[in-house]
């Protein structure tokens, strides 16, 4: 089975692969048979696959998406927006699905939940944007219940009923179910009541084996009780809970409860952010807090209760795995689409382009991807520096874009995808783009790089170097691309985020930036150091071993330190200056061994001397508040089990 | 056989199934002025209940079942007899 | 114990490794691969397979195309994989009538069969497939015949046996025709309704095992190929002369009596049978509400015995049963079955059924 797991992993990826591809040439050009067939083999594919194992709804999620896809091909739908944004939707999640699969053989119970969503979404009910997981709350008792509640006598009346109307299926008898069977194993039935539907057939039509019947029921059980008994049927079945005040018995101050498995529709509740905000600083924190387990389990464990330290370690992966899905639950509602601030976009665009007598045309794609709320709030500024860059230098005049007959009006691309826990961003132009042998030189004589670097880098990688500090704002720049003010800024902001840029770029056809971030601010482990009588976290993925290195071995090279690794010889930076503490508070490293934490600086390894490692710590780290935002070296912040903030190196910045 | 004719009544005995339905309605069909005795019964399908509804004959006996002698079986006859 | 060489076709690599897994677990299997159509010819001619798994979706040359290739260039037995949907349905209809001897539901829409429970069935149908032997020149001849337009007029078979010309005077009222089928069936039924005149005032009742979602495709595909109207059984129907009922796949068919008519109702499946809709039940309803001599039993090709008992026992009470020929039938279980009871009145190649049945009722 886990071979077929594994194989099933790997032939998913490249479907979902194929399938974004096909929706992305269907989004440009919605007629192109050949991209709808193929989406449609692709999903076809994955449900057929997907069937082969027990993902929960993600056959069934399939299933819809194929449907959707089969009415296209029948010209029964139109292929648009309304049909490319839940299938990219799903496709997405099948994406995000994968790697959860592949370690456990199973969807993970953050994806099943967001299952509701896409299922709303691929039938239309919903908005992408609204929230399914926080059900709304029923309001009122539906008459039929509360005449039920009625029927039964007062005596009978036990505090707490559920009300059952039970609607079968007509063709229910054809899939075994027994409805009259099935309600009479409620263990406390108060009232029962069976009625044929109108119009009641008369007997000779009548089909005996067609349920015309309506059930209504009483139970003084526990709605737990009824809920499982028709976990199967869940659509044919709706439960309320009565609950009467003393004394008042009809009336009745009666608090419904809708039953989550009536198949109602979701509503949308309006939540303050803040208290999200809150609940993901709780989630954070007992992601901290239950790695106090496993202290507590060796210390059983050399206490010779070994049965003991097992439960406890059993318990903890428990808690982390319940606490894994909290987490995932809550930045699930932080989750907001990428349209606050896109939309922010058009006016400012026609503006500008009036005032620089341009024409152009702004195109939107991909408005409805979702990240986190902050990011989506982050991103507003970089995107803004690039916009304004495609129109201010991307652009060309009408006169000249005649000259090199391109369309006189020209175009910018702001377009959002999401790929995996990934949104990628575009902002492109159809303009002049940028030539990389001007930037080769000039990087050249800025001294950027060397004369045999300038000439082995390819284009695309001399292209990044627009984003080097100080670069694009060199006169000689501006004049030769127009890459104007501030691209290192973007680059920095973007950075921030826990994103990437990227330019691509050919002479006459335009350019086009890639911002590549995480949808939500995720979970990093952390290296928790010493120094200076301060702690400061470090992403482990940045740290490449840890040293004890005796003070002896420590070498002077010109200026700094060294020492000698397995023949190399690594540079030797000190933390506490790194982030210019006063040498008067860095405890004096002359005797005995130092900690060294070895970490990437480019291409070469760096030794950074710390005071003592303290823990490891598994935490979200998030970005820069604005007040930090310009400080070099500082990735984000980590909000830590104690309550305190922790502030998050980035070492390769650091050791630069 | 769990759905036959004895002495001008149609009698219910032992399990009766979903199959059964059909030789019901036959014999309800035929012969409407025939009661239908359930009280050798020990289990009824709902459809069984349905065509009893849909063609209301007089029902006797009680079966052995207890939530069905006290809450189906009144119920069943409440709307035997509204339309009645 | 003889090798049983199978080539899996299909694009994706998981239901590869899964039929390879379930197959090479049977260990008389010998079993090679192909990607796709084009890969499937080369290693057909080559490998030899005594059976072939087809999936019926693949990109590059489709599974239909592939099939009506090897059918010409190397005929031999090929199992369908399939889906379940509607188009599923009809795309596995065409196979069928192209060659193809049986299907398999591949895991997948709304009825999603767990690999546990598809297995045996795989097992078995793959391994019968691998025993039949296709005949070229039949299939040859069906697919000349199918292209054609479909036979209008009457055929002019004679009756054979005098007492049958007279079976329907009796009673007064119309007789009713039963048609039980399984592996092999829809492109039989197409050559049985197909020599059915427009003036066959006899309902046609057809049982063949199929799942739920492929019948009504069935009935609408052999409703444009047969002077009859086909229909599919979804619920109580009145039966009327002259038209052609399918039952409704996983579900059972009922002959009952309402109000004095004959009507044929889809029923919820007797679990101690094991193919649906299931023609002994079928065969056993009508004899409750039809006197025998009324009856014509028609049991063609198909995996197994179902039917067979009932229609030995109409037969027996003064019916009338036909058993398709050993000769043309993909597998002669059931009629084979039938014959072996001593229930079949008559033994006939299935291209001379439909005109038997003609000569009897009209």
């Amino acid at each position: 089975m886990d071979e077929l797991i594994a194989q099933f992993t790997i032939e998913a990826r490249e479907l979902v692969q194929q399938a974004s591809e096909d929706l992305l040439s269907l989004e440009a050009d919605p007629g192109k048979r050949e991209s709808l067939e193929s989406a449609f083999r692709a999903i076809h594919t994955l449900k057929g696959s997907a069937g082969l194992f027990d993902f929960g709804p993600m056959q069934g999620i399939l299933h819809q998406a194929e449907d959707l896809l089969a009415q296209a091909r029948e010209g029964q739908i139109l292929v648009g927006a309304g049909l490319i944004d839940p299938l990219r939707a799903v496709i997405e999640w099948i994406d995000d699905s994968i790697e959860g699969i592949m370690q456990t053989g199973r969807l993970s119970e953050v994806q099943e939940m967001q299952a509701p969503r896409l299922r709303g979404l691929l039938t239309g009910e919903m908005a992408e944007h609204e929230t399914s997981q926080i059900a709304g709350m029923l309001k009122t008792i539906p008459d039929w219940a509360l005449a039920l509640h009625r029927l039964v006598a007062e005596t009978d009346r036990s505090p707490s009923l559920i009300a059952i109307r039970y609607d079968p299926h007509p063709e229910c008898f054809f899939n075994g179910d027994d409805p009259l069977e099935t309600i009479s194993r409620l263990t406390d039935l108060r009232y029962l009541g069976v009625s044929v539907k109108v119009p009641t057939p008369s007997p000779q039509d009548y089909d005996p084996f067609r349920c015309d019947l309506l059930i209504e029921a009483l139970s003084a059980g526990s709605l737990a009780e009824a809920q499982a008994l028709f976990r199967l049927i869940p659509d044919q079945v709706t439960l309320v809970h009565l609950r009467a005040s003393v004394g008042d018995p009809d009336v009745a101050e009666v608090q419904g409860s809708p039953d989550p498995l009536a198949g109602r529709r979701s509503t949308t509740m309006r939540v303050d952010p803040s208290r999200i905000d809150k609940l993901l600083e709780i989630a954070g924190e007992l992601i901290t807090e239950k790695d106090g387990l496993i202290p507590l389990a060796h210390e059983a464990r050399s206490q010779g209760s070994g049965d003991l330290a097992r439960r406890i370690l059993s318990s903890h992966f428990e808690i982390e795995r319940l606490v894994g899905s909290l987490y995932g639950a809550v930045t699930q509602a932080r989750m907001i689409p990428l349209e606050r601030t896109f939309r922010r976009f058009p006016r400012l665009v026609r503006e500008t382009s009036a005032k620089l007598g341009k024409s152009l045309d702004l195109i939107i794609e991909g408005e409805t991807v979702e990240a986190d709320r902050e990011i989506v709030d982050s991103l507003f500024e970089p995107l803004l520096h690039l916009v304004r860059n495609c129109l201010d230098h991307g652009i060309e005049d009408e006169a000249e874009r005649l000259r090199v007959s391109k369309p006189v009006r020209g175009r910018i691309w702001l377009s959002a995808r999401q790929r995996g826990d990934q949104i990628e961003i575009k902002v492109a132009d159809d303009g002049r783009g940028i030539d990389a042998q001007r930037i080769r030189t000039t990087a050249l004589e800025r001294g950027l790089i060397s004369e045999m670097q300038a000439s082995a880098l390819p284009d695309e990688e001399v292209l990044q170097f627009v984003f080097a500090p100080g670069f694009s704002t060199a006169s000689q720049v501006s004049d030769l691309s127009g890459r104007g003010v501030g691209l290192d800024a973007v680059q920095s902001s973007v950075k921030r985020l826990g994103g990437t840029l990227e330019l691509q770029s050919a002479v006459e056809t335009g350019s086009s930036f890639t911002i590549r971030l995480p949808i939500t601010f995720s979970l990093t482990q952390l290296l928790v150091v010493e120094v200076g009588g301060e702690r400061y976290g470090i992403p482990i993925s940045d740290i490449i071993e840890t040293h004890k290195v005796p003070t002896c071995d420590i070498q002077c090279v010109r200026a700094g330190r060294a020492f000698i690794l397995r023949n190399r010889t690594i540079p030797l930076l000190h933390l506490g200056e790194l982030l210019q503490m006063r040498p008067s508070s860095l405890a004096s490293g002359t005797s005995g061994n130092l900690t060294v934490l070895i970490v990437r600086s480019g291409e070469e390894a760096v030794g950074v001397v710390v005071e003592a490692i303290a823990e490891r710590s598994e935490t979200l780290t998030r970005p820069l508040s604005r007040l930090l935002q310009n400080v070099p070296g500082i990735a984000g912040t980590a909000l830590m089990g104690d309550g305190k903030v922790l502030l998050v190196l980035d070492m390769e910045e650091l050791a630069q | 056989m769990t759905v036959c004719l004895e002495n001008q009544t149609i009698v219910l005995s032992g399990t009766c199934g979903v199959e059964d339905v059909e030789a019901l309605v036959n014999y309800l069909e035929d012969r409407s002025d025939l009661s239908v005795d359930i009280s050798a019964a020990t289990s009824v399908h709902t459809a069984l209940w349905q065509a009893l509804m849909v063609f209301k004959p007089r029902i006797i006996g009680s079966t052995m079942s207890s939530l069905i002698a006290s809450k189906l079986l009144p119920a069943l006859k409440a709307y035997i007899d509204k339309d009645r | 114990m003889p090798v049983i060489r199978l080539l899996v076709i299909d694009d994706s690599a998981l239901m590869r490794k899964l039929l390879g897994q379930i197959f090479s677990a049977e260990g008389d299997f010998e079993i090679e691969f192909a990607h796709d159509g084009e890969e499937a010819l080369e290693i057909i001619s080559q490998f030899r397979p005594n059976v072939v798994t087809l999936d019926i979706h693949m990109p590059r040359m489709d599974g239909l195309t592939c099939l009506d290739r090897i059918m010409l260039e190397h005929p031999c037995p090929v199992v369908m994989v399939s889906s379940l949907t509607e188009e599923g349905a009809d795309e596995t209809l065409a196979a069928l009538e192209i060659g193809a001897v049986d299907f398999i539901a591949k895991p997948g829409g709304a009825i999603s069969l767990g690999i546990e429970e598809l297995t045996p069935r795989l097992i078995e149908k793959v391994r019968m497939a691998a025993a039949v032997k296709i005949r070229r020149s039949r299939r040859l001849a069906e697919r000349v015949r199918l292209t054609a337009a479909p036979p209008q007029q009457r055929h002019s078979t004679r009756v054979r046996d005098n007492s049958l010309a007279n079976l329907n005077r009796g009673s007064g009222r119309p007789g009713l025709v039963l048609i039980g089928t399984s592996t092999g069936g829809p492109p039989a039924l197409d050559t049985v309704l197909a020599h059915l005149p427009a003036n066959f005032h006899w309902p046609v009742v057809v049982a063949q095992h199929m799942p739920g979602s492929f019948t009504g495709p069935l009935a609408r595909r052999l409703n444009t190929i047969c002077p009859l109207e086909v229909v599919e059984v979804t619920g109580q129907t009145r039966l009327q002369p002259g038209n052609v009922y399918i039952a409704k796949g996983d579900a059972d068919i009922i002959i009952s009596s309402r109000a004095g008519s004959l009507v044929a109702m889809a029923a919820p499946i007797d679990p101690n049978s094991r193919w649906h809709p299931s023609v002994d039940r079928m065969v056993r309803s009508a004899m409750k509400h039809l006197p025998a001599a009324d009856l014509i039993g028609v049991l063609m090709t198909g995996m197994g015995n179902d039917g067979a008992a009932a229609m030995a026992d109409l037969e027996a009470a003064g019916g009338r049963t036909i058993a398709e020929s050993e000769e043309t039938a993909v597998v002669w279980g059931m009629p084979g079955e039938l014959v072996r009871l001593n229930g079949a009145s008559a033994i006939r190649r299935v291209d001379e059924i439909g005109p038997w049945l003609a000569g009897l009722v009209c």
